[in-house]
């Protein structure tokens, strides 16, 4: 068996993989072998590329779905009131969507959360509601909202913001 | 895929040949793409999300109106603060305009004139806006979705 | 990241689901690109990348605070991953501790990272070959892949490998450097270029 047999495997090793005989006999190998050395050259070449690949086909791909099917196969029953939910003593009883329901009991929203909680409840969204306040732009995404005739809510879900009007346009 | 390079001889020099040309990389672009959709919500009907928005589906469900249809759509290559005019199917107009684009995130403006509303998001890179633009009428809305980089 | 990885998975523990989005957000690609480098399906590894935080959410209990989120998960992809591959296991015949003779001499060395060098043209071949890798990838047997993948996109050293994969030391390395090789002149064949058998080494500069 060559000695490039055994020391072309090695040329792959990160620092602390080889014990320091392995590496100076590697280093004194590498010192006679254009053939090594031509080997090391193209391993450096390719390096990361597979990484690269593998991380480009993933970021191509739209996963705006992906965590609402991975939530959706959870059990609702995992998951338990949100803890941060403080409130009035009345306030309803909270889980992801309490601080909306009791926000909304002021706005006059009470119809649009009828149909929020079966449908939300399945899927498990990430959900809370702010104001239409302005928001700083750079780190966390930020929303600023103005209407001279419409009443805007804003709630930010996991898939993004919505901005809806609250009440209906009869009678602005 | 176009053959690139033949070796040549003992000596290691390689030849050129025809090489593939490759589009200019996304940071050095002056714009981004972007994909508008007009969806009409209402609370009549039965409960059904037409198809092609699927992909919001977990956006419409949060709201009251139970079904969902498309009513146009925008793919636009949007420059900055270039403003792209979406129409809705009673006529009226939707302003939506790219402001700023960082590599992760995207801010736009949204305005509708006809109930003089201005709204300025950023989004992450992998979000959806959701964006009433009519107040509701006879149990429907209009809305438009801006997607960067679909 | 504003929130790190250990706090959210406490937060996921006592239940907050937004804790648990967020942590299926922030690692999905990375679980997606480990499984797609072993199934090599896309849709395939969708399901693997769901399978996994699935496993991880029903596993919740027992991870450690003392080791890393980002591991864990990876972990159970990999495994994921290979178990849906495993009808297309077979014993590699060149799976030795020994590097085989053919496998040094045959004329490669070199050519690959002369055409790959730092000039302007040049980098026209590195994006190219880059679309192709994931071919390349595919066509390797599934020990090959995984050990690739696990040590390139993964990051998994020697020891770490060996044990992951229950083998010897020696043994991941030669499987390295097959798996190393075969890819390379599968790239060489895409580049157009031919390697020249008999041909010792590059030897001028």
């Amino acid at each position: 068996m060559t000695d490039c047999a055994t020391y072309a495997p090695m040329l792959t090793a990160r620092a602390g993989e080889l014990t320091r005989e392995e590496e100076s006999r590697l280093h004194a190998h590498l010192a006679g072998c254009g053939a090594c050395q031509a080997r090391l050259a193209d391993e450096r070449a390719v390096d990361g590329m597979l990484a690269d690949a593998l991380s480009r086909a993933a970021a191509r791909r739209d996963f705006s779905e992906f965590s609402t099917q991975v939530m959706a196969r959870l059990p609702a029953s995992a998951w338990k009131p949100d803890p941060a939910d403080r409130g009035d003593p009345g306030a309803e009883p909270s889980g992801p969507l309490g601080r909306l329901r009791a926000w909304a009991r002021h706005h006059k929203l009470a119809a649009a959360l009828a149909a929020l909680a079966p449908a939300a409840a399945a899927v498990a969204l990430f959900l809370w509601l702010e104001r239409a306040d302005p928001s700083a732009l750079g780190g966390m995404p930020g929303v600023e909202v103005s209407s001279e005739t419409l009443a805007p809510i804003v709630l930010d879900t996991s898939d993004g913001p919505m901005i809806l009007f609250d009440g209906d346009g009869e009678g602005t | 895929m176009t053959n690139l390079w033949k070796a040549a001889a003992a000596a290691g020099a390689l030849a050129a040949a025809a090489l593939l040309a490759t589009p200019a990389e996304a940071a050095a672009d002056p714009g981004i793409p972007v994909r508008i959709r007009v969806l009409k919500g209402s609370r009549q009907g039965p409960p059904a999300v037409a198809p092609q928005l699927r992909d919001l589906g977990a956006q419409l469900s949060a709201t009251a109106y139970v079904r969902w249809d498309q009513a146009g759509e925008v793919n636009a290559s949007m420059d900055f603060k270039k403003p792209v005019n979406v129409g809705l199917p009673d006529g009226q107009q939707v302003v939506v305009t790219l402001l700023e684009s960082r590599k992760d995130t995207a801010t736009f403006e949204v305005q509708v004139p006809a109930s003089r509303t201005q709204s300025r998001l950023t989004i992450a890179k992998d979000k959806r806006i959701v964006h009433q633009v009519t107040a509701e009428r006879g149990g429907e809305a209009y809305f438009v979705s801006i997607r960067p980089w679909p | 990241m504003e929130v790190d990885d250990l706090e959210l998975v406490d937060r996921a523990r006592a239940g907050d689901a937004g804790a648990f989005g967020t942590l299926v957000v922030r690692y999905q690609r990375k679980v997606y690109a480990v499984a797609l480098g072993i199934v090599k399906d896309p849709d395939l590894a969708w399901d693997v990348a769901q399978d996994a935080f699935v496993r991880v959410h029903q596993n919740l209990a027992t991870f450690r605070s003392d080791s890393s989120f980002s591991t864990w998960v990876l972990r159970i992809a990999t495994h994921i991953s290979i178990d849906a591959v495993r009808k297309e296991r077979r014993s590699l015949k060149d799976d030795v501790a020994d590097v085989a003779e053919s496998a040094l001499f045959d004329g490669a060395e070199g050519i690959l990272s002369t055409a790959l060098g730092t000039n302007p043209q040049e980098t026209a071949l590195r994006r190219e070959l880059t679309d192709r890798i994931t071919d390349a990838l595919a066509q390797l047997p599934e020990a090959h892949r995984t050990i690739l993948v696990l040590r390139e996109v993964e990051g998994l050293s020697y020891e770490e490998l060996a044990e992951r994969l229950g083998i010897p030391k020696g043994t991941v390395m030669s499987r390295l450097f097959h798996a190393r090789k075969k890819m390379q002149a599968l790239l060489l064949r895409y580049a157009g270029l031919t390697p020249r058998p008999g041909r010792a080494a590059a030897e001028d500069a």
